[in-house]
């Protein structure tokens, strides 16, 4: 039988330890496709790559659910076949990548490491000429340069490239512009966007900036305090936002009109990945008595666009 | 003669290091600010922008150049001469409050800086609180009792109880979620609207500047290449750089 799916998320729930961070989250990819993950911080979306990834020292704990890669579960692999996976079949881009090169030693030193480590033969020709490819600047010159020497911006990319050299189909990236100024970040968002149409990826993206999230994405989801409440298409979801928790959070983004941009309230609850009705109701403005009695389910309610409420919607 | 300004800054600069290791960080700045007015100051990491606001407070002294307060010399005195007229607010709150103390202990300490007379601080620091629109208990909880948005106006509500001239807010918003971000942005926008606060609004982020600034200033590499309305920032870019900046904005489509 022929996947129609790359990635698949079913009925995910995973804690660290006894506590509950991410409860049935399921979404799926398919090839070619960016997928976005957005919300506040403490929503759950950095666990769920750490679930996909898998490390054992990450001390993800998956609860019910699994994840299925190119027709195969990976929930439970074991170390061994993990290592075969990772780098090769899923790459990673981290927020952070100060952290993750040696701040002293050449590029050079480190690609050829991390690629002899995965069985990747290193040549240098093919990556210059994907940083040609990627537009980065000086593109012969920078595997001989050290990470000290790079602004945030060119470490970011050179990590991307590093991913990009073993040749994963999937590619998790956790906040990957966050740290960059917004000329960077843009250049480092147009990067991607072109791997996936020259090379066929498909990226899953996780974000706070619904900005980001709008330019890159085909399908968005939002997650909240462990839940996703709402998923679809990037466009329709963004033009016709059906979750209250959705349409707060885009009134609180500062628009292209100048308007004062409206706040919201309190802070989602630690907990929320253990209510069964909807956790966002103590900062909801369209809650009701009722609200409480129901349980949590993630609806379809237009062809393609699931929401777990549509109180206070207003039909566009 | 008209009044003169509540600030102005003649030609400053402000340098690190001696001899080849000498490096210009800030070039030649000027700039006026009237009272009741709020100027964001725009640009990428490094352009100067948190050293600026340090040389305003008088955390560091200029290389050059002249500092006036409603038209008198200020250059070269000393922070604690001039903190009754700039409070700084920081963009890591909790780290700019004491773990160890509750954040009332933190804003008494503050104002008895300040003051000889505390007999009303805490009738002061609980309507300051309350402005801010956080309720007055949490004023007895520890910063990592709260959340960043939280602990982020609790710093805002520290700087006003002393009743300053104006705050200078360095990357404020920056850390936070949008939700925080925007709580943030109403609250000095009702301030503004009931005190009249004068602000210097230092951040990255245009899109932020342009929603509640009456003028925002564009920085690059120490120098201020523009400086208008947000109307004239926004809709009509003269240096190329601020462009470039605006381009980058990446509103939701």
């Amino acid at each position: 039988m022929e996947n129609k799916y790359l990635l698949e998320i079913n009925h995910l729930s995973v804690s660290y330890g006894t506590h509950r961070i991410i409860r049935d989250v399921s979404f799926a990819l398919k090839p070619g496709e960016i997928v976005c993950i957005a919300g506040e911080s403490g929503c759950g979306k950095s666990t769920l790559i750490k679930a996909i990834l898998g490390i054992k020292q990450l001390q993800t704990n998956v609860v019910e659910g699994n994840i299925v890669l190119d027709g195969r579960d990976i929930t439970n692999l074991g170390v061994e076949e993990r290592r075969q996976i990772l780098g090769t079949q899923i790459g990673y881009v981290p927020q952070n990548t100060r952290g993750s090169f040696n701040n002293i030693r050449t590029y050079d030193v480190q690609y050829k490491e991390s690629l002899r480590a995965h069985n990747v033969p290193f040549e240098r020709e093919k990556a210059i000429q994907l940083f040609n490819r990627l537009n980065f600047p000086d593109s012969d010159t920078l595997l001989e340069q050290q990470p000290w020497e790079m602004s945030g911006g060119m470490n970011q990319r050179m990590a991307i490239g590093l991913a990009v050299l073993q040749g994963p189909k999937l590619m998790l990236c956790d906040e990957a512009t966050s740290v960059l100024d917004v000329t960077s970040q843009k250049e480092v968002i147009e990067e991607l966007a072109k791997l996936r149409d020259e090379l066929g990826w498909s990226i899953l993206f996780i974000t706070h900036n619904l900005g980001v999230a709008s330019h890159i994405a085909d399908k968005l989801g939002v997650m909240y305090a462990g839940r996703m409440v709402e998923y679809g298409n990037t466009h329709e979801l963004l033009q016709d936002p059906i979750h209250p928790y959705t349409r707060a959070l885009l009134s609180a983004i500062p628009g292209k009109d100048r308007k004062l941009p409206v706040g919201l309230e309190g802070r989602p609850p630690l907990d929320g990945a253990e209510w069964e009705y909807c956790n966002f109701t103590p900062r909801c403005a369209y809650c009701t008595a009722a609200c409480k009695e129901k349980t949590y389910e993630l609806k379809e309610v237009e062809p393609g666009h699931f929401a777990s409420c549509a109180e206070g919607r207003t039909a566009v | 003669m008209s009044e003169a300004p509540l600030l102005e800054l003649k030609n400053v600069a402000k340098s690190y290091g001696k001899g080849r290791y000498k490096k210009d960080v800030l070039k030649d700045i000027n700039l006026t600010l009237n009272e009741g007015e709020v100027l964001g100051i725009i640009g990428e990491s490094g352009c100067g922008k948190s050293v600026l606001l340090n040389l305003i407070a008088c955390l560091e002294p200029v290389s050059g150049g002249h500092l006036f307060f409603k038209g008198e010399e200020y250059t070269g005195k000393k922070p604690k001469d001039v903190c009754q007229w700039f409070q700084v607010i920081f963009q890591d709150s909790e780290a700019a409050f004491d773990p160890k103390m509750t954040i009332r202990k933190s804003m008494r300490e503050n104002l008895s800086l300040l003051s000889k007379d505390v007999s009303n601080s805490d009738k002061k620091i609980d309507d300051m609180v309350a402005i801010m629109g956080l309720d007055t208990s949490l004023a007895e909880r520890y910063p990592r009792q709260l959340s960043g948005g939280q602990v982020q106006r609790m710093s805002i509500a520290r700087g006003l109880v002393t009743e300053p001239n104006m705050i200078l807010c360095d990357e404020i918003t920056s850390a936070l979620d949008v939700s925080a971000q925007a709580m943030i942005l109403q609250y000095l926008n009702n301030l503004r609207e009931a005190r009249g606060l004068t602000m210097i609004f230092v951040s990255h982020d245009m899109a932020v500047c342009s929603t509640f600034c009456d003028r925002m200033a564009i920085m690059k590499d120490g120098e201020i290449v523009e400086i208008g309305t947000p109307e004239q920032i926004m809709d009509h870019p003269q240096h190329e750089y601020t462009k470039l900046l605006l381009e980058a904005v990446l509103y939701v489509k």
